[in-house]
């Protein structure tokens, strides 16, 4: 099974990308002893060269080194609020999908309300009244991000639940939760892996938007958001590399859970796999 | 649908703003001049040592003839404050659905039409680029080299200064040169998201059988592909039209804020930073009353243009 996923070049490219990312993250700190505090104030606003691979900032703080240290803040919100949203929005569409009749209704009707919300504007105004700080932005994304989640469960639920199996473990009287956890969520897994592994993607898009709107990490700790913060305001001194490299950095790390989570889709899903035969 | 809908976003939004701790009177604070009894007035003032439910009946109240009640800030009309702001914001978002429209349909038929070729391919990977590209970051990007590199392309606002003096086809020029690198940004996303979708629908189409049996009749490809394949493609298409409303219009609060655009999502973001709650609140039911309106028009159109879908009466 291993094997036959690394075959597939998307998720190669994904995991070595993301493997590399993470190595670095842990890798780095322990060779260069540059901090991403520290400032080379002679140096400032260098463009990249030998001492500093990737530049330095207004401060004279090395960009490369601060693009490693915000790769762990953003993987962190990545995964972490990803796991937030898996555990309200499976266990929400499992039951929706399973119970019917109105429970189904309130919990499809909570989602719809959430969605007609633009996610960007509701976590901005959420992120404001508490403490920008990077345990708020995790828990926000996490709390906004549900509901599609919930929308899929549901959808996929609906379709085991009238499975013989499922009929045959209520007949043996076996208890609703444990119907929904140990014979349902077995069968929806793979689309909630596929969406789990986009939806960190998007998160780690969402946590630099915030940042870069001054909401999320805050300075002087590194963040790829609010580099870019840094890089729009010294545009005007040409410092280009201020928003190449992070916009890089995201642009790349998002591109890899995308492919991952699309590799994953091809192998998994077997309607997909379908409507690519043509 | 559409009512139960608006008092649930109603309820959200006012449930979010006052949960979350500081208020609008925190401001004042900083201001040697007025002292703690002049802050209770402005306290009651603004209702606000009311309990939620009767802050929130008054607003609901107020909210379904449109009045937003005064801003915070400077004591205008909120619904003033938002309606001399909205245009902007439609402008944008309108110019930003042309542009996804008129790229990605091509581009999906393109791509179906000749599955698998080297252009599919090419095109799979521009997709998939653009589904990854943090928007916010390309519109630096684009900045630095139209704006700041080159110096082609304006980088804020939406007028020039000098505006009021050109004559009217250099007012149109200005404004569009104005709405380019804000209309590309907005419309990355949904123009990955809609090509896409817009290929799979053509290929979805391509393999029913009545293409079948227009080929078998001798029609020309290009006969089949412009009036059998993309009119049934199109159907899909217009539900699609619903789900980018809310995408372009959040977009907004951030491409706006960027450009320093002087649209609705700019007022929203502003008013957020001062915790202008009613402000907050008249942008945040705006945006939810036009997500809502963009979803009745994609159930209007679909059923406009798909025989099959009629609604019970």
């Amino acid at each position: 099974m291993m094997k036959k996923l690394f075959k597939n070049k998307m998720i190669l490219f994904g995991v070595s990308f993301t493997a590399l990312l993470i190595l670095l993250t842990f890798i780095i700190p322990q060779v260069v002893p540059l901090s991403p505090l520290q400032q080379d104030l002679p140096a400032r606003l260098s463009s990249p060269g030998a001492k500093h691979i990737m530049g330095t900032d207004a401060l004279g703080r090395d960009v490369f080194i601060r693009i490693i240290y915000g790769a762990r803040i953003s993987l962190l919100v990545g995964f972490v609020s990803v796991t937030i949203a898996l555990l309200i929005g499976v266990p929400l569409g499992l039951l929706a999908g399973f119970h019917g009749g109105w429970v189904d209704n309130l919990i499809m009707r909570i989602v719809d309300i959430m969605l007609c919300f633009p996610s960007i504007f509701l976590i901005l105004m959420v992120i404001t009244f508490l403490e920008p700080n990077i345990i708020n932005v995790m828990a926000v994304i996490g709390l906004t991000s549900w509901p599609g989640l919930t929308r899929y469960v549901r959808g996929e639920a609906l379709s085991v639940r009238k499975r013989d199996y499922i009929s045959a473990a209520k007949m043996m009287n076996i208890g609703r939760v444990r119907i929904l956890f140990i014979h349902m969520l077995p069968n929806v897994i793979a689309p909630v892996l596929i969406t789990a592994t986009l939806g960190i993607g998007s998160a780690i898009l969402t946590e630099s938007v915030l940042s870069f709107l001054g909401l999320g990490v805050q300075p002087p700790s590194p963040s790829w958001g609010n580099i870019l913060t840094s890089g729009k305001n010294y545009m005007g001194s040409r410092a280009w590399w201020l928003i190449l490299f992070p916009a890089g950095a995201i642009f790349l790390t998002v591109l890899s859970f995308n492919l991952i989570g699309e590799g994953l889709r091809d192998h998994l899903d077997p309607h997909k796999k379908f409507l690519k035969k043509g | 649908m559409f009512i139960p809908l608006l008092i649930g976003i109603t309820v959200i939004s006012f449930t979010v703003m006052h949960l979350t701790p500081g208020s609008p009177v925190d401001d004042f604070k900083m201001n040697p001049n007025i002292d703690a009894r002049a802050r209770h007035r402005f306290y009651k003032l603004y209702g606000l040592d009311q309990p939620l439910y009767i802050q929130y009946a008054g607003w609901f109240g107020n909210v379904i003839t449109f009045d937003f009640g005064r801003s915070f800030k400077d004591g205008r009309k909120v619904l003033t404050k938002i309606l001399e702001r909205l245009p902007a914001t439609l402008l944008l978002n309108l110019f930003a659905l042309g542009v996804i429209f008129a790229v990605a349909v091509p581009a999906g038929v393109l791509s179906a039409v000749k599955q698998n070729s080297f252009t599919d391919r090419f095109l799979a990977v521009l997709v998939f680029a653009g589904y990854s590209l943090p928007a916010f970051a390309l519109a630096l990007i684009l900045m630095y080299v139209f704006g700041v590199k080159f110096g082609w392309l304006p980088i804020s606002g939406m007028v020039s200064v000098n505006y009021s003096y050109l004559s009217f086809w250099g007012k149109v020029f200005d404004l569009l040169k104005h709405l380019v690198l804000p209309v590309i940004t907005s419309a990355v996303g949904g123009l990955a998201f809609m090509s896409r979708y817009m290929r799979a629908t053509v290929l979805e189409v391509m393999r029913q059988d009545f293409i079948k049996a227009v080929r078998a009749r001798g029609v020309s490809k290009k006969g089949i592909i412009t009036v059998h394949i993309f009119r049934n493609a199109l159907i899909p298409l217009v539900t699609l039209f619903g789900l980018l409303i809310p995408s372009l219009i959040g977009g907004s609060v951030v491409f706006e804020t960027i450009f320093s655009w002087p649209g609705m999502g700019r007022l929203a973001y502003g008013a957020i930073m001062s915790r202008d709650y009613p402000v907050v609140m008249g942008v945040g039911v705006i945006m939810a009353l036009l997500t809502l309106i963009g979803n009745l028009i994609a159930d209007i159109g679909y059923a406009a243009v798909d025989p099959r879908i009629r609604y019970e009466k």
